[in-house]
């Protein structure tokens, strides 16, 4: 499936497969882990917690729709580059929320269905992921568009800071604190709490005392 | 392919050092040895992609198909899983998507292959047979695919077959069957009629032996009866624009219409008989300056002069031995004779000549032409080869055009076109303004009338074969007459035979089961023979996907409510090789069963998906002789066994033409290019 468009003809060739088998094997160890010296893997899964974050909420929706949408339109090598894409940026993660692995499963069962029925039962299923409901996309994942963002701190704008209009409270502060210009006001301090309106503005309260000895 | 993580097709020699190097290194990337058939046997056990009978039929429903294979003893080929894995994945998503998914498989089982392997080996069809579905079954199997087993069907079992032949005696009560003398290719050496694909350049394909077309009693189905709604039903398909208009182009669907032409034989005598043609360009009526008629038309003999009969007769012996494409297609020059005789052109009431060529076929139109070189390529190559005159009628708006130097096809403005004889003048008008004004006076002077035409032919169902469908029909020994064997008896089973080699005579093998072929007719009680004949291996291919519905109803070819919901099949995939007949073949025999009540839908097949071709990769091979030295491809010696051995890409480079081994550029090297489906 990954040799061309479905209805093109296309060369023979076995270098093709195992690109694909690369594929699967990376699949693979990012949720079984890698081998132990005797070629064996270990049962189960790698440790895979924490809550998924906008970022990889956003890469696996993405995932999701551009694979049901390829599959349906039989544009089947396109719909494997999806999932390429979402592995190798899955490998750059600190944490591998289960969920997200559970869903990524099965997107990948239709095209791999013996890796993706093994993974499946390895996350603690004990029946066929045959009948599973197929993952949707969550249109709210799936806007590219970035707003700008004023920042505020104690009710003065500082300034402004790119982000997702889906952005958590949590990942649009972190942007402000690393913001070159904001950073200033907000290194070192304190903060009393923080108003988020997503895609419309970010106000940082900072402690009284600190004001204080910023005015000094 | 991504599905299956090793390669589907290997030679022996890859598959070794694929073992030999899984041995090095025990460390496969991960452990598709074990998963695949731990899932495989959990599949299998729990009956995973088993579509029950009864079903919550308030879900949607998916029917996806794959073209049936034919179970070959090569076992499957690369382009099998292609197709096999583009459905098994749209499958697996719609039954997750909370879809009924209908994915069954089955075998195309009867046809010439397994026949010709019992004439060489005297091993029986029927256990070839089995043998290559068993193989491909397990294969199919260790590919993972979701077929529901429990589905499976080959076109070879009498339950199956059973329908088949019912189908045709609907066909026949219809009058959509019937018989008639057909020519074949029919070869004296090997006594037994060919298929077109074994006639090769007019010899036998084996053995080289020479093959003529010969009449013989065949049955058609009359699948023209139903061209214009296979031509209009196809607008509303969703299939690829391209095979739409291969079927638009076979059934070829034109308007003309059919002329008369008085016989003046070659003392300027009219005769009573007329000639009949048929053209799609009656505007260019004036510019007809001969007649031609095929060689196989049924008025030929009656119109040749004795000086020219001879001749003619020669002319048809050596046509009859061409095939259809060769006449229309392949044969670079136009040939053909002068008959003696002349036909009255009731337009100019001139008198012009009727010539016999064999690029006029005896079965499109009406077997006959009236020829216009000025606007016809054909025509004017001919008249230019035995100097026919050649008129313009039709002239290119604003250019001056020479008919001499060939043909203007285009239309144009009339000219040259009005007679005081007749009465008829086109002079100025359209091409199409003209046409119309012909047909009316044709229509008005009794000289013709207006008429659709299809290239379309009926199609030829019948197969002097054993390995096929026994068609149910027998024939009283008194009268001759043929009955349809009461519905009751069915399935006609096949008869055993030890033997299968042609009987010699063109009579079928069939008829060389005696016992079988003689019977009763059960209505008048009287001695009768069975039909010998069998069907063509489209026939079961053309309602397979309706049995998958329901495949173990014995009473019925398909229950209604089961076809009311699963119908039609929503995605069929296969190669484009299938594009015009047997999707034309499947289409003729839905609508039949539509009209009969027996489907609730007009068209079988809603999307049609042909997967490309898979291409054989670049290979190099070197030759050594028998005590092992490498020996240059271009000068091999056909009397001596080389040992082959392929080389590696980075071992060899290109010298002028040729490949050589980079080390000993004096060798050269082999690339065959080998073509899969």
């Amino acid at each position: 499936m990954f040799m061309g468009p479905f209805r093109d003809s296309k060369t023979w060739n076995t270098s093709g497969i195992e690109g694909v088998n690369r594929f699967l094997a990376r699949v693979w160890r990012l949720i079984v882990g890698s081998p132990s010296p005797d070629g064996k893997f270990k049962d189960g899964t790698v440790n895979l917690d924490g809550k998924p974050s906008v970022e990889q909420l956003r890469c696996l929706h993405r995932c999701i729709d551009k694979v049901t949408g390829e599959i349906e339109g039989t544009r089947f090598n396109t719909g494997i580059s999806a999932m390429m894409e979402f592995i190798n940026a899955a490998y750059k993660w600190d944490k591998l929320p289960k969920s997200i692995v559970e869903t990524f499963v099965l997107l990948l069962s239709p095209y791999a269905p013996h890796v993706a029925e093994e993974l499946w039962s390895r996350l603690g299923h004990t029946t066929s992921l045959a009948y599973e409901p197929f993952p949707k996309a969550n249109p709210t994942y799936l806007k590219e568009s970035t707003v700008v963002l004023p920042v505020q701190i104690n009710g003065k704008t500082r300034g402004t800071i790119q982000v997702e209009e889906a952005c958590t409270e949590e990942d649009a502060f972190q942007l402000a604190s690393l913001d070159l210009k904001l950073s200033k006001f907000l290194a070192g301090k304190s903060i009393k709490k923080r108003i988020y309106v997503p895609g419309k503005i970010l106000n940082v309260i900072l402690e009284t005392q600190n004001i204080e000895v910023g005015q000094r | 392919m991504i599905k299956r993580e090793v390669p589907v097709v290997m030679s022996v020699d890859e598959e070794k050092e694929n073992a030999s190097k899984q041995e090095k290194q025990v460390k496969r990337a991960y452990p598709f040895h074990e998963i695949e058939p731990k899932w495989q046997h959990y599949w299998e056990n729990n009956k995973t992609f088993r579509t029950p009978d009864e079903i919550d039929t308030a879900k949607p429903k998916f029917y996806v198909l794959d073209m049936f294979p034919y179970p070959s003893g090569a076992g499957l080929h690369v382009g099998h899983p292609l197709g096999y894995t583009a459905t098994d994945i749209l499958a697996r998503l719609k039954r997750m998507q909370g879809f009924n998914v209908l994915h069954p498989m089955g075998w195309d089982a009867f046809g010439l292959p397994a026949e010709q392997y019992a004439i060489e080996t005297g091993t029986h069809p029927k256990i070839t047979t089995l043998r290559n579905i068993n193989r491909f079954r397990s294969q199919l199997k260790s590919l993972g695919f979701s077929y529901d087993w429990d589905r499976e069907i080959s076109t070879t079992e009498p339950e199956y077959y059973k329908w088949t032949q019912w189908i045709f005696l609907q066909l026949l009560k219809r009058g959509l069957a019937y018989q008639a003398e057909v020519p074949v290719n029919w070869c004296p050496a090997l006594g037994t009629v060919l298929a077109n694909e074994e006639v090769i350049d007019g010899v036998s394909e084996r053995g080289g032996h020479p093959v003529i077309r010969k009449p013989m009693r065949q049955w058609m189905l009359k699948i023209t009866a139903y061209a214009d709604r296979l031509l209009e039903d196809l607008d509303d398909l969703d299939w690829p624009e391209s095979v739409k208009e291969m079927q638009r182009n076979w059934i070829g669907r034109s308007e003309g219409a059919e002329l008369e032409f008085s016989l003046v034989d070659t003392n300027g005598l009219e005769r009573d008989n007329k000639i009949i043609v048929y053209t799609t360009r009656p505007d260019t009526i004036f510019g007809a300056t001969y007649l031609v008629v095929a060689p196989e038309h049924v008025l030929l003999s009656s119109i040749v002069s004795d000086a020219q009969r001879k001749q003619v007769e020669e002319y048809k012996e050596i046509a009859s031995r061409k095939s259809d494409l060769e006449r229309t297609e392949l044969q670079k020059e136009k040939t053909g004779v002068f008959t003696g005789f002349y036909a009255r052109n009731a337009a100019n009431g001139k008198n012009i000549p009727i010539w016999v060529a064999d690029y006029v076929l005896g079965s499109y139109g009406t077997g006959a032409i009236m020829a216009v070189p000025a606007h016809d390529t054909r025509d004017h190559e001919f008249s230019l080869k035995y100097s026919i005159p050649i008129c313009g009628v039709v002239t290119p708006d604003n250019v001056n055009f020479s008919y001499c130097e060939k043909a203007y096809t285009g239309e144009g403005t009339m000219i040259n076109s009005s007679s005081s004889i007749s009465g008829l003048d086109i002079n100025g008008l359209s091409s199409k303004e003209a046409a119309l004004r012909v047909i009316e006076w044709l229509e008005k002077t009794a000289n013709g009338m207006k008429k659709v035409n299809y290239k379309l032919r009926d199609w030829l169902f019948a197969r002097q074969r054993y390995w096929g469908e026994p068609i149910p029909v027998i024939f009283v020994d008194d009268t001759g007459e043929g009955i349809p064997i009461p519905e009751a008896e069915l399935p006609l089973a096949l008869p055993e035979l030890d033997e299968f080699t042609p009987t010699g005579t063109g009579e079928p093998p069939l008829s060389k089961a005696l016992s079988w072929v003689k019977t009763i007719d059960p209505l008048s009680g009287k001695p009768a023979r069975r039909e010998t004949n069998t069907m063509p291996q489209w026939a079961g291919s053309c309602w397979y996907y309706l049995r998958f519905m329901d495949p173990k109803n014995s009473k019925d070819l398909v229950d209604k409510e089961k076809e009311m919901y699963w119908s039609p099949v929503d995605v069929y995939v296969g190669g484009a090789e299938h594009a015009v007949l047997h999707l034309l073949y499947a289409r003729f025999w839905h609508k039949v069963l539509y009209d009969i009540g027996v489907v609730s839908t007009k068209e079988p097949f809603k999307c049609v998906i042909n997967q490309g071709i898979i291409l054989g990769e670049v290979q190099y091979i070197a030759y050594r002789d028998p005590d092992g030295n490498l020996v240059s491809a271009d000068s091999v010696d056909a009397t001596i066994e080389y040992s082959q051995e392929r080389i590696a890409e980075e071992k060899v480079m290109k010298s002028g033409d040729s490949f050589v081994l980079k080390d000993n550029p004096n060798i050269s090297l082999d690339r065959p290019c080998s073509q899969d489906e």
